[in-house]
């Protein structure tokens, strides 16, 4: 290996990657995280793996705090006592999607995912490979240095049996079994996806009293932010996805977060640092991979019933062990693989 | 068996011909869903095409109630709250997928999350996804319930698929909440039972009580869909942050309706994994 000192300008792969790829690509021999039974599975599909491709990219990410002023509610009637606040109208949401300060941030996390999910890329084709199946996308605070993170993709590569290439190569967050069942069924994973909203709401006086009530009562304000920001992240994917085309999405994980922040406008509004008034400030991420049908001569096989006879308890705790370590591990998969442990009882 | 080989077949060629073909697709030409490759898979094989991620959700806060002390009785404030959230968030959900077009929704996961909105204050959601049938339902009806509304279930894909085969359509999700609390045993009795193994019939007949209010608000919702049965049913009890001796039971399940007479799924043949 070299001692780093290569100076590297950003633009295309760094020199450590360059060089792993190019003594991969001479050697013939590949690697691979697949397990062996996702392994078989590409295998079965008429696909090989290629080789281990990752992408990774660190960006400074500062987030809160006047400077950098991404969570401004946008409420006119910030900063104002209620009775003068309240003919400002109820608080809008601040949504990203919809051009409010909190876009560029989001912006800035995208294009980060994008660069990383580039490189990674960039590695595939290196390698002669059609695509990347078990990719997974991490976001993680780098050690040395606050508000950097560092983005990162690592997956499998994989070249289709045949002489059709495509330009680009898929990445797609589905496993090797996922990736080949897939396959079968006439649907090829087309791209990576991560949809992202935030969006930022003053509390304004009708959710304070909604929040003090002894009454049942619907935080309506909040529903509203929640909402939206759900929505505009499912919109985001779309707008994405509908970038290099295909036929649908599939989501891998979807998450909410919802914190509280003092105030910006109110603060500035009268002059100090912090005011009394709060904004609550929800950021939904949504990740998927869309997928395109395509026709085969060949006539698929229906699913059929079956009724196991092997040992399934010790299969489904493995399912179970790999869901629950992939960093987005599908929640609901997770419930069913318990539920069915739990069903299998003795038959395991 | 070299028919069946993908390669063969053409397969991974075909494939990558579609990638290599692939255009922008214009705005809203795209689905979502929120089903795994195994629930999406077999939701399209049982006649059904996703269209689209619908969500409803609701932040309610929830009004106060103290229940007395040494009294089984259920807190009808906090039922109300649990029932009347939920059923804004699915609602809401439905008139998303009513606004697509669909024929229902599957897969819908219905959870209660306590977030940074403070005491009191919960966030109910239902997500599920979109789905429209490629063929009218057997016997020329419509998959809608007679509400006229989108039908919804919250069974997996695999659960979908497998009652489809069976010949029987989901309606629509039933619930029935109940929040009780259980009185406290008076000085009395505790000390009677000091020192001995016995049961307490005061606590039974409370969990009984509450179940039984549980169950039977699901029962009647599915009635109100002149549903034939109820599949899947969950009972659960949930503490939330009532502190000790409240409990909200909570009984789920999907509604159903039969499609044709014989209920026949092909015999499955049996099978030996050798991955594991």
């Amino acid at each position: 290996m070299t001692d780093m000192s290569e100076s590297w300008s950003g633009a295309g792969l760094p020199p450590a990657a360059a060089e792993r790829m190019a003594e991969v690509r001479g050697s013939g021999t590949w690697s691979s995280a697949l397990s062996t039974g996702e392994f078989a599975a590409v295998r079965a599909v008429g696909f090989e793996p290629v080789g281990q491709v990752m992408g990774s990219a660190v960006y400074h990410v500062g987030r809160s705090g006047r400077y950098w002023g991404y969570h401004d509610c946008l409420f006119n009637g910030a900063g104002f006592g209620f009775s003068f606040g309240g003919g400002a109208g109820p608080a809008p949401v601040a949504l990203s999607g919809q051009g409010a300060p909190s876009a560029a941030l989001v912006d800035v996390f995208e294009q980060a995912r994008r660069t990383a999910l580039g490189r990674m890329t960039a590695e595939c084709s290196v390698l002669g490979g059609d695509g990347v199946v078990a990719a997974e996308l991490t976001m993680a605070p780098f050690p040395a240095q606050p508000n950097c993170l560092e983005f990162k993709v690592i997956g499998t590569a994989v070249r289709a049996n045949g002489p059709v290439r495509s330009k680009t190569p898929f990445t797609s967050h589905l496993d090797g079994q996922g990736f080949a069942k897939l396959v079968t069924a006439g649907w090829v994973p087309v791209e990576l996806l991560v949809g992202m909203s935030v969006g930022v709401r003053h509390d304004d006086y009708r959710t304070q009293r909604q929040t003090y009530s002894w009454q049942n009562v619907e935080v309506t304000g909040w529903s509203q932010l929640v909402h939206e920001v759900r929505a505009d992240a499912r919109t985001q994917l779309q707008r994405q996805g509908a970038r290099r085309g295909g036929d649908g999405v599939i989501l891998a994980n979807g998450t909410l977060r919802v914190w509280r922040e003092g105030c910006l406008r109110a603060a500035s509004r009268i002059g100090g640092t912090s005011s009394e008034q709060e904004d609550h400030v929800a950021e939904a991420t949504m990740i998927g991979t869309t997928v395109a049908r395509f026709e085969t001569g060949g006539s698929r096989p229906g699913t059929l019933a079956v009724l196991p006879l092997g040992n399934r308890g010790d299969r489904l705790r493995k399912r179970l062990a790999a869901v629950a370590s992939s960093p987005y591990g599908d929640p609901a998969e997770y419930r069913r693989l318990v539920t069915e442990l739990n069903d299998a009882g003795g038959q395991g | 068996m070299t028919s069946s080989d993908p390669t063969a077949q053409g397969v991974p060629a075909d494939a990558m011909r579609r990638l290599a073909e692939l255009e922008p697709g214009k705005p809203g030409s795209i689905f979502t869903s929120d089903l795994s490759v195994n629930e999406f898979l077999l939701v399209r094989e049982a006649g059904f095409k996703p269209i689209g991620l619908v969500l409803g959700s609701s932040i309610y806060h929830v009004g106060i109630q103290l229940g007395r002390w040494g009294k089984n009785q259920e807190l009808t404030t906090l039922s109300q709250a649990m029932y009347h959230a939920r059923e804004l968030a699915m609602t809401r959900m439905e008139a998303e997928a009513a606004a697509l077009g669909a024929d229902g929704i599957v897969g819908v996961r219905l959870t209660v999350e306590a977030r940074e909105f403070g005491n009191d204050i919960a966030e109910f959601i239902a997500i599920g996804t979109a789905v429209k049938a490629d063929n009218p339902a057997p016997g020329g009806g419509s998959w809608l319930n007679n509400k006229g509304l989108p039908f919804t279930s919250d069974l997996s894909g695999q659960d979908f698929w497998t009652l489809i085969r069976a010949g029987y359509a989901p309606l629509g999700m039933v619930m029935g909440t109940c929040v009780y609390h259980i009185a406290h045993q008076k000085m009395g009795a505790v000390f009677s039972n000091l020192g001995k193994n016995v049961e307490i019939e005061q606590f039974t007949q409370a969990l009984y009580d509450a179940r039984e209010l549980a169950m039977s608000r699901m029962q009647a919702e599915a009635e109100e869909l002149n549903a034939e049965g109820v599949v899947g049913v969950q009972l659960n009890a949930h503490n939330h942050r009532w502190g000790g001796h409240t409990t909200e039971f909570f009984s789920i399940g999907t509604a159903v309706r039969p499609l044709r007479e014989d209920h026949q799924i092909e015999r499955p043949t049996m099978v030996l994994s050798l991955d594991g």
